[in-house]
């Protein structure tokens, strides 16, 4: 029930933005949803979100995923990516992608990709790190099992 | 809102409970994700699942999962149980 409250709330604010706009190619407006085996993930209207949303539609946004062997999902089919790399501050990326810094450090891989088909994804922040109440801005990309081009996997040597 | 506090505070029920394997479980979702809204909705649909699978334990940390699957609504996340 809390479900629907929330998803008619979004498409009220939603239908109120396509009102005062001429409707784009890219609806990002309308409610867009990316489905998951654990539940489903909502487009963010922030500017930041819509922002990276156009680079990623532009086609030549990198997309970066870490992993761990026998925990994360593999990248083929992996469908939470973000939009920065995280080997420029470990630290820093695990507070703005709401994660302990343990899930950065302990990381086998990481994949470099592009999004492969720009219909069906959606952007988000994401959720406060541990510690944290309010989300430190890094911006996710969601999208649909496999559709990412990988084009690059970094494996870690572990010391 | 700090969601690493309610799991902490669903891991320490269910430790208290002696039902460390389940808590342990929690732990291995929180290991799975990438980023902060895979590993919220990871295990936001495993306390569904519980939910379903294992009601008796679901009590036990009820008001906490409650809460935790209703803040995840609020940013956009809602999980399920499969």
């Amino acid at each position: 029930m809390r479900k629907v409250f929330y998803l008619f709330v979004l498409f009220l604010f939603s239908s109120a933005l396509d009102a005062q706009q001429a409707a784009p190619k890219d609806t990002a407006y309308s409610i867009k949803q990316v489905s998951t085996p654990y539940g489903f993930a909502v487009q963010s209207l922030s500017p930041s979100a819509l922002e990276v949303r156009k680079q990623v539609l532009k086609g030549n946004k990198a997309l970066y995923r870490l992993g761990t062997n026998g925990k994360s999902a593999p990248p083929e089919k992996a469908q939470f990516w973000s939009a920065e790399d995280p080997r420029i501050d470990s630290a820093d990326y695990a507070r703005k992608y709401g994660i302990p810094l343990e899930n950065v450090i302990h990381a086998d891989y990481l994949v470099e990709g592009v999004l492969k088909d720009s219909t069906e994804f959606i952007t988000r922040e994401a959720p406060p790190a541990p510690g944290q109440t309010t989300s430190a801005g890094g911006i996710e990309v969601v999208i649909p099992p496999g559709n990412v081009r990988i084009l690059n996997t970094i494996v870690f040597k572990k010391q | 809102m700090d969601f690493y506090k309610i799991i902490d505070r669903i891991k320490q029920t269910l430790i208290n409970n002696k039902l460390e394997t389940i808590a342990g479980e929690i732990s291995s979702c929180v290991q799975q994700g990438s980023t902060g809204s895979e590993i919220l909705l990871i295990v936001g649909g495993h306390l569904q699942k519980l939910k379903e699978t294992a009601p008796k334990v679901y009590i036990l940390i009820q008001k906490d999962a409650e809460e935790f699957i209703s803040e995840c609504n609020k940013i956009g996340l809602f999980p399920e149980g499969n």
